[in-house]
């Protein structure tokens, strides 16, 4: 330790109450941005995690074609009218005939994780007298639950059970209770082409999200198939997932190169949830650096009222031969201590407050308690930037304490 | 060669009005002497002495101390000038209150670095028992009593054996017991180890036993 070290030592545990009000409100700092970011870092992965148990990362479907061909070429003659009436975009083909093949296709892709094929229509369901619509899956059970993990979401019942029981259907919890079933019931489903069939409620699922419990149906897409009379293959949509659904988007552009059908990326759908979820990172950012600053505020005063408090003995020591560089290393060394011991019990506390966090009761939708992540990231970042606001708020007061002039001091 | 040597001085304060403490002041002073400033408050005489001490830069006129210009270096080199040439005793001890006593007298040793530890320990160890501090090394500075502390100022401004020691009233506060104590230290550093020592007094006696007495009267050197 040299001589400066040794006077900002001694600075500092002379003073023990300042020296901990300075430690601590970097503590405070620090430990509420970790906490901050955990928080909102959770309540995203939550966000993420709910809307993705009923949406994939990409999705692949038979769109309307969106360039209308002209029925007829334009007339080359001027004096020649073409009229055409009543024209109509017709889609000539209505869903993915060969699933399977182009599921094949996706596996090479090494990004992807998982494809499940889905027969998507509307029905109406109904018990007696009671009758809803709902939007009817038929789903590949394996497949669906690697993507979903939909056998999480069954409150009742088994999910596998659709693929031993060719009558077995599963209801949102929304929607059994409109229409007044419950497990073991008979229901009969209509489709638009006005084919019924009856059903046994064989179980209940429950995502959260109320729009898709008031209305989903699941049923195995073999069953489906049958149902709206299609060929083996045939499904409406193929679902992918990718290792990171933040790179759907680049995924999707490959998917696009080996098929015709419309690839679309999760984010080009929902931009609603890219923007919340930003946003949600710059109000913890904003937030938690706001309370960062303030603690350096509390270290800038506390480094001045220490200037202002040894004027007279950084007077003495210039006058001994310390110059002004001496002087900033002593009262930096002082920010610094301050910074690296506040850091250090900020990203302890900071920790302690997250598993606080993630004890707090919050039972709404799937969650029992506060959602939050552990990051070392965010740890990291706590820490540097602690550290730097430390370093420039004890830098200010020593550079004031450097200008001193001993002989203006001394004279007084 | 001279041991301070002082050519045309003058020096102005500005605020609140222009007023000119110093005028056209020329001395020499001889190594080993031992010098008293006096003259009536206002006079400019602790004025003098800090920019003799180089702590006060603002002037007109040329400084040598040891046959080294000191005039026109920069702060930095003249805090090192300070630290290895010359001691420093002030009317109060300002020592630094959190420090033991012997930190507070080895901390120009330290900064100078031109001894290890252990040597510059055994110096300010001795300078203590010179001063009659035997006893008190590991006490806080704030925790003895105001001869004591005076006393310790002057074991610092002597750790680094500075060829010149200034002292702005170092006996101001004390006692008539203390302070022919340490004029007798001063007298006999003067003496023996060939110092220099140039003290502003308002204490008459003390001048009258120094070897030269100089005095300002509004700003002008008289004798």
């Amino acid at each position: 330790m040299n001589t400066n070290q040794k006077i900002a030592k001694v600075h500092l545990t002379s003073r023990f109450r300042q020296l901990l009000v300075a430690v601590l409100s970097v503590s405070f700092g620090i430990s509420m941005y970790i906490a901050m970011n955990s928080f909102m870092a959770g309540v995203n992965k939550i966000q993420t995690d709910i809307t993705f148990t009923s949406m994939p990362h990409i999705k692949i479907y038979n769109d309307l074609p969106t360039n209308v061909e002209p029925i007829l070429p334009n007339p080359k003659e001027e004096n020649t009218v073409l009229m055409v009436r009543n024209s109509r975009n017709i889609q000539y083909t209505k869903g993915i005939k060969n699933s399977d093949a182009i599921k094949d296709e996706l596996i090479k892709i090494p990004e992807i994780i998982g494809a499940a094929a889905q027969l998507n229509e509307n029905v109406f369901i109904r018990n007696g007298v009671s009758k809803s619509s709902a939007s009817l899956s038929g789903i590949e059970t394996v497949n669906e639950n690697k993507l979903f993990q939909t056998s999480e979401f069954i409150t009742e019942g088994d999910l596998s059970e659709l693929d031993k029981r060719s009558d077995g259907i599963i209801l949102g919890v929304g929607l059994a209770q409109g229409i007044g079933v419950k497990t073991g019931n008979s229901i009969s489903v209509t489709t638009s082409d006005n084919v019924s069939k009856t059903f046994k409620v064989i179980g209940l699922l429950e995502t959260g999200s109320k729009g898709a419990d008031n209305t989903r149906a699941l049923i195995s897409i073999r069953t489906a198939r049958q149902l709206f009379s299609k060929n083996k293959s045939y499904a409406t949509d193929v679902l992918v997932n990718t290792g990171d659904y933040n790179n759907a988007t680049e995924v999707a552009d490959k998917i696009s190169a080996v098929t015709d059908y419309k690839v679309e990326s999760w984010q080009q759908g929902n931009s609603q949830l890219v923007s919340s979820s930003l946003l949600r990172d710059i109000l913890a950012i904003a937030v938690s650096l706001t309370i960062l600053i303030v603690a350096g505020f509390g270290i800038y005063n506390i480094m001045n009222m220490t200037v202002n408090e040894k004027i007279k003995e950084i007077a003495i020591l210039k006058a001994m031969g310390f110059n002004g560089k001496d002087v900033i290393e002593i009262f930096l060394t002082q920010s610094v201590a301050i910074g690296l011991i506040g850091g250090f019990v900020g990203l302890i506390l900071g920790n302690i407050i997250v598993q606080l966090l993630e004890m707090v009761p919050f039972k709404i939708a799937t969650l029992s308690t506060l959602p939050v992540v552990y990051d070392v990231k965010d740890y990291v970042l706590a820490f540097s930037f602690g550290a730097i606001i430390t370093l420039i708020a004890g830098y200010l007061p020593s550079r004031k304490a450097a200008k001193i002039d001993p002989v203006e001091i001394l004279r007084a | 060669m001279k041991a301070i040597s002082v050519s045309t001085i003058n020096k102005h304060f500005y605020d609140p009005v222009d007023f000119q403490v110093l005028k056209d002041i020329s001395f020499d002073v001889n190594k080993g002497e031992f010098v008293a400033i006096q003259g009536k408050s206002g006079s400019g005489k602790s004025t003098l002495l800090y920019l003799l001490s180089t702590m006060d830069t603002n002037y007109s006129g040329s400084i040598s101390i040891n046959g080294t210009q000191v005039t026109g270096l920069s702060q930095n080199e003249l805090a090192k000038f300070r630290n290895e040439h010359i001691g420093f005793v002030f009317q109060f001890h300002y020592l630094l209150p959190e420090f033991t006593v012997l930190d507070n007298v080895m901390l120009p040793a330290l900064k100078l670095k031109k001894k290890n530890k252990d040597e510059i320990e055994g110096e300010a160890i001795e300078l203590l028992h010179l001063l009659d501090l035997k006893g008190q090394e590991h006490k806080k500075a704030s925790k003895i009593s105001g001869g004591q502390q005076q006393r310790v100022a002057i074991a610092r401004s002597l750790i680094n054996s500075p060829s010149i020691i200034m002292g702005d009233e170092p006996t101001g506060n004390l006692d008539s017991k203390n302070v022919e104590i340490v004029f007798e230290i001063f007298r006999e550093l003067a003496r023996e180890r060939n110092q220099t020592i140039i003290a502003v007094t308002h204490d008459d006696e003390f001048a009258a036993n120094c070897d030269r007495i100089i005095e300002l009267s509004d700003g002008r050197l008289i004798r």
